[in-house]
């Protein structure tokens, strides 16, 4: 007695789950991706960074960017710290520093940053720092303010302000005692609905919100307690409550405000993916396959997260430097040889002109 | 010390937001033109599902400032020992640096005071008082319209992301104080607590109905306004006994109540009559969204 | 470029390696096959579980990124179909770098505040090597890693920039890019990229030479270290063969 095994086939989308090699090779021998998309064609970016009201609405935010690609949408808010510079050291020109990026990826748990959202995160903070995009003096606070509070009016003192010449001796003693100062920028990254890697869309959304970051003016104040207006919850009555903070204080005159100077536009980051196909030729007694290695440009999607494992990511900016370059080949049989390399370092340096 | 988050230098210093040294600088005026806002009419929102890709459901909502978004995500398994119906979670969270509303009055006793405090806000583990009171009132509401029968040994866990409130941040100016904390407060709250009802239809999640929610208040006169909005009109947000209450429903099953949130201004006591009254306006107007999120979801079935 | 190896220092662990170079000196460990945690298993291959330990302070999300490019290279040279279902735990644990001031996730307010951790990658995976063969783990092939330095001569635009091979920190901060590239090595030639890591600013044509300089430098490595290695610790190993 013979048992007939019944030919079982699976509709593409359980396929991709259950062999997403299969699949993917599937797809590839007939010149497409799952994604539908060309093999060195890349997911269209949507930004929307000069027209989100974060920064103008939030007095604590100095640059955001809102960045789309496909459903994925990654917020980026940069906000503000302050940091004493030591006291001999002089910021020469050449020092470069970067930005803290906290990447926060929504994946319906909560508690600590996983271990791809630390690694993302600081990926980020070396490639920018690298880069050399944000000059250490454009982060200097070249002068302050000095906040006076004379029966509750508090008036803000500049030293290049020479309408104040009234209390400038006040302001010369603390000229002259006065410590040096810079900002520390944080960013933090939040990102709806991951689907693919997303180290080039945290980039992209970090180079935009720094684009439209406006520094301000800062000022000291000699009181160290601050007031602030309680409200109890079960009455009306209010009440002045001190709290103890720290002296120095960001003016919210929105004149004062100033652009963060960039070195360099920061490039575009693009990764690849290098996968060995079979080239099964038309004509049945035509013999041996042909393998070729493919390059693909944006991966995305289960099977090619899965099955792609020789990648490459690059950082070229608008005059064809190279800003960073990450490859690994995880894949012995589909190696990004030295032809691929260039191949791909081209395609991205085309894909940074264009954007 | 965060081991496991980029915070910058140990000696980073967060700065205050202080005041503006122009004195023309003057806060956008927020004052609606109370003839715009008719008496009874909800305020327009926007609503859109299914825009999180990696949750089971998820609905996006903006309403006047406020953008909500929430992603349900469930039902997934639990580990242990066998249990015969769904657990349940709500985590409401705002994205750091966003005005929480009340911010001022309630979460100035933990360290997460943003905008007040001198730690990084990139830096915060845990929910602010305000975060936890949404949460827990969302949760309370939409819990009895689960089935969570239907799901051993599974749970429903929803998401809540605050991209944006109403108000910038309050700075500690003394005199910038008319806003009306506990009103917005509810306000984002009643619209979190429809946002989330529609996430859970998205997820196809088996429930006994929507629930919807209404927010009202009356004055001490005894007029009832649905839906207030912040008019930044000092003397009526000042005025003593006014009560704001957020009520959610299930319209469809002879309009259970399934959560009630009031909030009063001043020390009185909130009388039968008003108590009627806040319910009776919460139910007329949860039954309006109500209709608005049926349409939503019978065009989105074409 | 030097090589100090000693490698079977760890008594507990199945291959270990202490290596120092340039101003880097750590001890690799190498624990495997073992039994894996349940939610480490892996039904076909080996899966691998890697740790990586700051000279001070705990680590944080540094050492993190390092795992992670660790993790993605030894995936590839290890036969891990050889060991299914079980574990291989690598540990380096780093006893002294040129970045002690840094500590525990956070970066001191200094001028040196730039961080170099690509060249601690370099001296991890060289440092691997030892300790894998020590532990007898599978390879597909040997490989070696060499971190080159460039930096450009501003005033004068068209002379050749200056390629260092294994630079200190000092040379680092005056460098425009630096580059970690591992090579795997067949037949004493280095054959294929394994791993590429450049940050800084560079070009092309300066990324093609310094690949040439490093498949040299490699392959000497392998020629000058690690066989010579493998050939004394294949000698005491059978020692009463003879």
């Amino acid at each position: 007695m013979t048992t007939e095994l019944k030919q079982v086939s699976f509709p593409p989308e359980v396929l991709a789950r259950i062999v997403p090699d299969v699949s993917l090779q599937r797809h590839l021998s007939i010149g497409l991706r799952p994604n539908l998309r060309n093999f060195l064609e890349f997911k269209p970016i949507e930004i929307a960074s000069n027209e989100n009201n974060l920064t103008t609405s939030n007095n604590n935010i100095f640059g955001s960017s809102i960045i789309k690609s496909g459903n994925t949408t990654v917020i980026n808010t940069i906000t503000l710290g302050i940091v004493e510079n030591n006291a001999n050291e002089k910021v020469e020109d050449d020092v470069y520093v970067s930005i803290y990026p906290v990447v926060d990826i929504q994946r319906g748990r909560s508690g600590a940053p996983s271990d791809e959202e630390m690694i993302l995160s600081q990926n980020l903070f070396e490639t920018i720092l690298h880069s050399k995009l944000i000059p250490k003096k454009s982060l200097n606070i070249e002068s302050y303010g000095l906040a006076t509070n004379e029966d509750g009016d508090i008036k803000i003192f500049y030293p290049n302000n020479n309408e104040t010449s009234s209390s400038s001796n006040e302001y010369e003693d603390f000229e002259s005692q006065r410590k040096r100062y810079s900002f520390v920028l944080f960013s933090h990254i939040k990102v709806f609905s991951k689907v693919s890697t997303i180290f080039d869309l945290c980039h992209v959304s970090i180079l935009e919100a720094l684009k439209n970051v406006k520094l301000p003016r800062v000022y000291m104040t000699d009181f160290s307690t601050t007031k602030i207006v309680m409200k109890s919850r079960n009455s009306n009555t209010r009440g002045l409550v001190g709290i103890n903070k720290n002296n120095i204080n960001i003016d919210l005159n929105q004149d004062l405000y100033y652009d963060l100077e960039l070195n360099g536009d920061g490039g575009v980051s693009s990764n690849f993916g290098a996968i060995t196909t079979t080239n099964r030729s038309e004509n049945e007694d035509e013999e041996p396959q042909q393998q070729t290695v493919e390059l693909l440009a944006d991966l995305e999607g289960e099977a090619e997260e899965a099955t792609i494992l020789s990648r490459v990511s690059i950082i070229v900016d608008k005059s064809e430097r190279i800003k960073r370059i990450s490859l690994i080949n995880g894949d012995n049989n589909s190696e990004i040889g030295l032809d691929l390399l260039q191949k791909a370092i081209d395609v991205a340096k085309l894909r940074a002109k264009n954007v | 010390m965060d081991r496991r988050r980029l915070l910058g230098p140990l000696n980073t210093i967060i700065p205050n937001i202080g005041i503006s040294s122009n004195p023309n600088d003057i806060k956008p005026d927020t004052t609606i033109d109370n003839d715009e806002v008719s008496a009874n009419q909800i305020q327009n929102f926007f609503l859109k599902t299914g825009i999180i890709e990696n949750a089971n459901g998820s609905a996006y909502l903006e309403v006047g400032n406020s953008i909500i978004e929430v992603s349900v995500f469930g039902p997934r398994p639990i580990r242990g020992s066998f249990v015969d119906r769904a657990s349940f979670s709500v985590e409401c969270k705002f994205l750091p640096y966003i005005t929480q509303p009340g911010e001022q009055i309630y979460n100035t006793t933990n360290q997460f005071n943003n905008g007040n405090s001198n730690t990084n806000a990139n830096g915060r583990t845990g929910l602010t008082t305000i975060e936890q009171r949404i949460s827990a009132y969302v949760e309370t509401a939409l819990l009895p319209s689960i089935i969570l029968e239907k799901y051993p040994k599974s749970t429903f866990d929803i998401f809540i992301t605050i991209i944006s409130t109403e108000e910038g941040v309050n700075n500690n100016d003394e005199d910038d104080d008319n806003s009306a904390p506990n009103e917005q407060l509810l306000r984002l709250t009643n619209w979190i607590v429809n946002c989330s009802s529609v996430a859970l239809v998205d997820a196809s999640v088996e429930l006994k109905d929507i629930v919807t929610s209404g927010i009202v208040k009356t004055t001490s006169d005894g007029k009832v306004i649905f839906d207030p909005r912040s008019q930044g009109n000092e003397e009526e947000e000042q005025e003593e006994g006014s009560v704001i209450g957020v009520a959610s429903f299930m319209n469809l099953r002879n309009d259970e109540l399934v959560g009630i949130w009031i909030e009063r201004q001043g020390a009185i006591n909130v009388g039968d009559t008003e108590m009627n009254n806040i319910l009776d306006g919460c139910n007329e107007m949860s039954k309006k969204i109500r209709a608005n999120i049926n349409t939503y979801l019978a065009n989105s079935l074409e | 470029m030097s090589f100090t190896v000693k490698t079977s220092l760890l008594e507990n662990s199945d291959g270990s390696a202490q290596l120092i170079t340039g101003d880097i000196k750590l001890i690799a460990s190498v624990s495997g096959p073992i039994e894996p945690k349940p939610r480490q298993e892996l039904p076909n291959v080996a899966s691998l579980e890697i740790v990586i330990r700051p000279a001070v302070g705990l680590s944080g999300t540094r050492e993190k990124a390092l795992e992670d490019k660790l993790r993605s290279l030894l995936q590839a040279v290890i036969v891990r179909y050889k060991y299914p279902r079980q574990l291989i735990q690598v540990v380096i644990q780093f006893l002294s770098t040129p970045l002690t001031k840094y500590q525990g996730g956070a970066y001191s307010n200094h001028k040196d505040e730039v961080e170099y951790s690509n060249i601690e990658l370099n001296a991890a995976i060289n440092g691997c090597y030892f300790a894998l063969v020590d532990a007898g783990i599978a390879l597909y092939s040997s490989f070696a890693s060499v971190c080159i330095s460039l930096t450009e001569d501003h005033q004068t635009i068209d002379e050749e920039p200056e390629y260092i091979i294994d630079p200190n920190l000092k040379q680092l901060h005056k460098s425009d890019s630096h580059h970690v590239i591992c090579f795997n090595i067949e037949d004493k030639k280095a054959n294929k990229i394994l791993l590429l890591e450049s940050l800084g600013d560079f070009t092309e044509e300066q990324l093609f030479t310094v690949i040439s300089k490093a498949v040299t430098q490699c392959e000497l490595i392998h020629n000058d270290y690690q066989r010579k290695y493998i050939t004394e610790k294949i000698d005491n190993d059978y020692v009463w063969k003879a």
